[in-house]
């Protein structure tokens, strides 16, 4: 089981613009643009969730998903680029 | 006209600056980097700063502001990179000072990332390093050759994807120079930063450095910078209680007397802090001998001045020339001296292209 | 005191001394030259502009001088300086005003951190902006000069000064540089132009600066709220089309053309943030410069802006 966090030196600062969420990073300086789940990820990662599972279930309901919604692939992948970027950090426990 | 520039931190000025003083001043504190600095000294004098000028002291700390940012988050990831294998990684200058918080890290305008291991250690380091993402600057096998076979030392590294370059060193100066240390005794007086897992040299160890890195310095752009990082040092240190006598022992052990007392002269000269009375006979007696010591100290005084056009006489640049060549000659053996700076003339005339112009 | 009020004579004696202080928009620059070309260009371009005292404070000091050594004679060459210190490889001589615009454009934008800089043209009508950023030949220059010759005042060809007090935008008020083919172009549709003689075979082709009209000069200090953000490009027998653009994607675009927003970070980003929220944003694509001006006064017409 994969723990997920923050980068220790991420510090994360948060525009919204019709929809979408313009993401700045201190720490790193890198901007970007997400989309709603990609935000909702990020929101998640910062209210403390640590697990997919946990993440999963804060963005459906941030996000107001509906059950039959798939979400999952789009998160891992979504973690996958957060870790490339250096935004997120993760442990194996 | 004069150097307005070292009496800013001598004294705190008298009367105001005119607006042609502060356009001057500005101009060579931009000319010497230290502009940053100036800002955050600026700071501290009474009353407030006019407006255009505040606006570019202000507007120069922003990139020093963003760059420690950016130096924390490449250490991060430099750590994880070296791992223990290696021993104590030990940073050096802008990274220890920013790391341990000590006072030359204000203001201060980053460019490479310099790193110390023991000498076994080097090896491994540059190899995970290189797994890490960091490659050789150097691609002309002639230099690659010059840094390695007679300087010993590493050419820089730099991250292919995020530009940052790490120096990595294993003693505090090149091998082949005049004052070269033994790493192994530098290695013995380490210290942790914090839990951070990096190191760093010994407070009477990187006084050491600062001064033997400035007097051997080839390039005096920034000599006048280095001089206040030696000096922000001495300040922050000798508030240890035997400070100065562990200092001029360790100077006297590891044979740079020389560069610590010409620079301890210049620094009282031009920075108006003199070393203090208790210590003066033992700084005395590391002196060099009295010619080298009023030619090189003429020369040294001459060519820290900033290289701006208000005070850049023509002896200046003189005297910055001869102390390139000096300064070579310290830092490689006659024998190998020119052969090199001929083949750096002859690259230097087939350029690799050179920055362009902005876009009209 | 306009340039062209202190006499050529007193100003030209200014120059070669490095005492000629002239002021465009927010900026002083302190001129230092011997060269002809830099005095004939300065006198061409900103006979209009106020000049300041020589022991005022300047923002920027720019000295041109020929080439060292053996370049002083053979293969002339003209070298730019600040401070002290060269930036460039030195150019051929015949480069020299272009050169020093450029050089002036590189001052602002490295030091001028007070704002917000993009890399943009910006213009203005009824108190209200459009910023048209652009990377490098897309016509954003042609279309600027266009633009400032059919009723929307000029705040700049290059870069958006953005105010990080207030977010307002102040006008640089440089002379427009043309490139190749909008030479002609704008020969054509300004009638009278005024303009420096063409340097041939620079990095970006052929080069010359076009005079700003005296009523913008005038008003340079006047700022202006930013409204709109219009992404153009010319594209050769394309329809004028004004489309929306996503908000969080001009962010990026703009922040990518940008001259300081890594530098300033956090404040960088907020600054940004803020213009943008305050803007309408459009992809634009045109091939006529008449409709293309027809469909910015369309902008400026609904918001109930005039002339």
């Amino acid at each position: 089981m994969t723990h997920w966090r923050l980068g220790g030196l991420t510090a994360l600062h948060w525009q919204h613009f019709d929809g979408d969420w313009v993401i700045f990073d201190d720490g790193s300086g890198q901007t970007i643009a997400a989309d709603p789940v990609m935000a909702a990820v990020l929101m998640a990662l910062e209210s403390g969730c640590t697990t997919v599972d946990d993440i999963e279930a804060q963005v459906r309901r941030d996000l107001e998903a509906h059950p039959s919604t798939e979400l999952t692939p789009q998160l891992s992948e979504g973690l996958a680029f957060l870790l490339q970027l250096g935004l997120v950090e993760a442990a194996p426990t | 006209m004069a150097d307005l520039l070292s009496g800013v931190w001598a004294r705190v000025p008298q009367a105001g600056f005119s607006a042609r003083d502060w356009e001057i001043l500005l101009g060579q504190a931009r000319r010497s980097r230290l502009l940053a600095r100036l800002a955050l000294q600026a700071a501290t004098w009474p009353g407030e700063l006019p407006a255009p000028q505040r606006d570019y002291l202000q507007g120069s700390l922003r990139l020093v502001q963003r760059q420690r940012r950016e130096v924390l988050s490449e250490l991060s990831r430099m750590r994880e990179t070296l791992g223990q294998a290696q021993g104590p990684v030990v940073l050096l200058k802008g990274a220890a000072y920013l790391l341990a918080d000590l006072p030359p890290s204000r203001g201060r305008v980053f460019s490479d990332i310099d790193i110390l291991v023991a000498r076994p250690a080097l090896e491994g380091a540059e190899t995970a390093l290189l797994a890490g993402g960091w490659v050789s600057q150097e691609r002309d096998a002639y230099n690659q050759r010059y840094y390695r076979e007679w300087m010993h030392e590493v050419p820089p590294l730099e991250h292919v994807q995020r530009g940052s370059v790490i120096d990595l060193h294993h003693t505090i100066a090149p091998p082949t120079s005049r004052f070269r240390v033994d790493g192994a005794l530098l290695m013995q007086r380490i210290r942790p930063i914090g839990a951070s897992g990096f190191h760093m040299l010994a407070p009477e160890d990187m006084v050491l450095h600062s001064a033997v890195h400035l007097y051997q310095e080839g390039e005096f752009d920034h000599g006048l910078r280095d001089l206040l990082d030696l000096h922000d040092l001495l300040l922050h240190f000798e508030a240890e209680a035997d400070f100065w006598p562990r200092l001029l022992a360790r100077a006297a052990e590891l044979r740079l007397g020389e560069p610590l007392t010409m620079l301890l002269d210049q620094r009282s000269r031009l920075l108006a802090a003199p070393v203090p009375a208790a210590h003066r006979a033992a700084v005395a007696a590391l002196r060099p001998a009295w010619p080298v010591r009023s030619l090189v100290s003429a020369l040294l005084a001459r060519a820290l001045r900033p290289q701006h056009p208000a005070c850049d006489t023509w002896d200046a640049g003189l005297a910055r020339q001869l102390l390139y060549v000096r300064s070579h000659h310290l830092r490689m053996p006659l024998r190998l001296l020119v052969p090199h700076l001929l083949r750096k003339a002859w690259m230097a005339r087939r350029p690799a292209p050179a920055p362009e112009p902005p876009p009209a | 005191m306009r340039l062209a009020e202190l006499g050529e004579r007193e100003w030209r004696r200014r120059l070669h001394v490095g005492k000629l202080v002239v002021r465009a928009g927010p900026f002083r620059y302190r001129f230092d030259s011997r060269l002809p070309q830099i005095a004939e260009g300065i006198g061409l371009l900103y006979a209009d502009y106020p000049v300041a005292e020589p022991d005022e404070f300047a923002d920027f000091a720019l000295k041109m001088e020929h080439g060292a050594g053996l370049h002083r004679w053979w293969r002339r060459q003209v070298r730019f300086s600040s401070d002290g210190f060269y930036p460039f490889a030195p150019l051929p001589a015949d480069h020299a005003y272009p050169q020093l615009e450029w050089a002036m454009n590189w001052c602002v934008s490295t030091r001028a951190h007070h704002y917000l800089m993009l890399h943009a043209a910006v213009v203005e009508r009824g108190g209200f902006a459009a910023i048209l950023p652009a990377p490098p030949g897309s016509g954003k220059s042609t279309l600027c000069a266009a633009l400032v010759h059919r009723g929307w005042r000029l705040l700049s060809d290059e870069v958006a000064l953005i105010s990080l007090q207030d977010g307002r935008i102040s006008a640089a008020v440089r002379p427009i540089s043309l490139k190749n083919q909008s030479i002609d172009i704008m020969r054509a549709y300004v009638p009278g132009a005024v303009m420096t003689p063409v340097t041939h075979g620079t990095t970006k082709g052929s080069v010359t600066h076009l005079k700003v009209p005296a009523e913008h000069v005038e008003r340079m200090d006047e700022t202006a709220a930013p409204r709109w953000v219009v992404f153009p490009k010319y594209i050769a027998g394309a329809p004028t089309r004004l489309a929306p653009y996503p908000r969080a994607r001009s962010v990026l675009d703009l922040g990518g053309n940008s001259f300081n927003y890594m530098l300033l970070g956090q404040t960088g980003f907020e600054a940004l943030g803020r213009l943008v929220s305050a803007c309408e944003c459009f992809e634009f694509s045109y091939s006529q410069l008449d409709e293309a001006i027809h469909a910015f006064d369309g902008l400026a017409d609904a918001v109930g802006g005039h002339g």
